[in-house]
């Protein structure tokens, strides 16, 4: 039987936690909620209560707003096309993997609670990563509309992602790579010979043919052909390392990038009703506002 | 100012603020297309240039298979012009052409012990191998991204922003009928 965690401050862990949640999953995310419809049914009723039913046209136009962001994170789920890792599409692609810890980190989230790559309140702007199997993404969380739910284990009130889990990801997508041509031949090759002479002892070792204590100029030139070799190698070996795929707030260009841990499908459902929702409040407001006028 | 004229001034908006908003997704859609475009030329490119390494180390060994050689750096300058002129029929046949060189080139190559303990070779054909893994996948995200768009632009009423703004389709790129046809178990087990 699984242990409850011992934590030791709650309503701090609550209040930094639900904060977070409502402050990293963004407006649009929260007028998709059901949540939202009582509060919503709420204000309408306040304002036309103390103030008078045309006010309701400036509520309605909050309504179109909300219907037009959430057409285009429906649009966007629908019609972004899947990058595979191992090849690393550039470009503004859906992403879909598991999450990881960053190489070398073993833990990280609150002490009192299993290992989180992300936890609102906590541990929300560090990189972490996206395997899909054939490669790697590092995503940078601090610019992401990040949306969770409770994982299926005992912690059922915790919005976190843990490693192993499934996500969705949606950025523009770019790769560092290892060779991107910004040393020409000649500059390795200078870089290497200047490195190899801060070990003059080494350099005379391997090529003093001749013993005299310097290097003569066929020596020499046989030191400069052995870098060159050198330098075409790790040029060579740059070319072929896989580079690193990242998402960043650098590249989103102002355009949504969203992580999840909701099955893209759902989450294009629940955009998708809410659009429809926000819409028929927007036309219905305005109806009413008319009728009563 | 009347409530009629305003509810008019907020549906008038609100229709004004939809139609920027699909033209905006169609530009989208049509930059998500081009870069996916582009994201195989790169890979062709790379192609293009490591393959003259790879026939110059063949050559080395193989003296008996010039026709072979030859026939992949005719398909490698086909591919070169077909992308430069930007005719996707062509690039399909040219690709296709070129895969099978490749794999003529790299299934006589078992023939020439030398050329296969060869390491410059190994990681040629290991390099080769790789870019063209990626650009199946490539080619796969371009086709993805142009149906979408393709979808996109004939829809209603992203087809009325479509026709009036002069959106455009895009080509799919062909898969080779060998690779979209059936495996002949029995060939395989017969060789």
């Amino acid at each position: 039987m699984m242990r409850e965690p011992a934590i030791s401050n709650w309503s701090h862990l609550v209040h930094n936690h639900g904060h977070a949640l409502l402050r990293r999953g963004g407006l649009m995310n929260l007028a998709a909620q059901w949540q939202f419809i009582p509060l919503w049914v709420a204000l309408c009723y306040a304002i036309v209560h103390w103030a008078d039913v045309p006010w309701l046209l400036a509520v309605a136009q909050f309504n179109l707003f909300f219907a037009l962001g959430l057409y285009l994170r429906y649009r966007l789920i629908e019609d972004t096309p899947t990058s595979r890792l191992g090849s690393g599409a550039q470009g503004y692609v859906e992403l879909h993997g598991r999450a990881f810890l960053p190489e070398g980190e073993g833990y990280r989230g609150h002490p009192d609670l299993p290992v989180t790559v992300w936890l609102p309140g906590y541990v929300e702007d560090q990189p972490f990563v996206l395997d899909d199997g054939k490669g790697r993404c590092l995503l940078y969380p601090d610019a992401a509309e990040i949306l969770t739910r409770p994982a299926d284990n005992h912690l059922d009130w915790l919005y976190a992602i843990y490693p192993g889990q499934t996500l969705y990801v949606l950025g523009e997508m770019r790769t560092l790579a290892g060779d991107n041509g910004r040393l020409s031949h000649s500059v390795r090759v200078s870089e290497l010979l200047a490195r190899w002479k801060r070990r003059p002892e080494v350099l005379l070792e391997a090529y003093d043919r001749n013993g005299n204590g310097v290097l003569d100029p066929d020596e020499w030139e046989q030191v400069r052909r052995t870098a060159g070799q050198v330098a075409g190698a790790d040029a060579q070996d740059e070319r072929q390392r896989p580079g690193t795929h990242i998402i960043d707030r650098s590249a989103t260009g102002g355009r949504l990038f969203l992580i999840t841990n909701i099955p893209p499908d759902e989450l294009a459902g629940r955009f998708r009703l809410a659009f429809l929702l926000h819409l028929f409040v927007w036309l219905g407001l305005m109806a009413w506002v008319q009728g009563y006028s | 100012m009347t409530t009629g004229l305003l509810i008019f001034i907020a549906l008038l908006g609100g229709l004004l603020l939809w139609g920027i908003l699909l033209y905006n997704q169609l530009v989208l859609l049509k930059n998500n297309t081009e870069k996916a475009w582009s994201n195989i030329d790169v890979l062709l490119k790379q192609r293009h240039d490591e393959l003259p390494k790879l026939v110059t180390v063949c050559k080395e060994h193989m003296q008996y298979e010039r026709e072979t050689l030859q026939k992949v750096m005719e398909a490698r300058s086909q591919v070169a012009t077909a992308m430069n002129q930007g005719d996707m029929a062509a690039l399909d046949s040219a690709e296709n052409q070129l895969r099978i060189g490749l794999g003529n080139l790299f299934a006589v190559a078992e023939a020439y012990p030398e050329l296969k303990a060869s390491q410059s070779f190994l990681q040629l054909q290991a390099r080769i191998t790789t870019l063209e893994d990626s650009i199946a996948d490539r080619r796969e995200f371009y086709n993805d991204a142009a149906a979408i768009n393709n979808t996109r632009i004939e829809q209603f009423p992203d087809v009325l922003i479509a026709q009036a703004l002069s959106f455009r389709r895009f080509r799919l790129m062909g898969f080779a009928a060998n690779e979209t046809a059936d495996v002949d178990m029995a060939a395989q087990f017969r060789s």
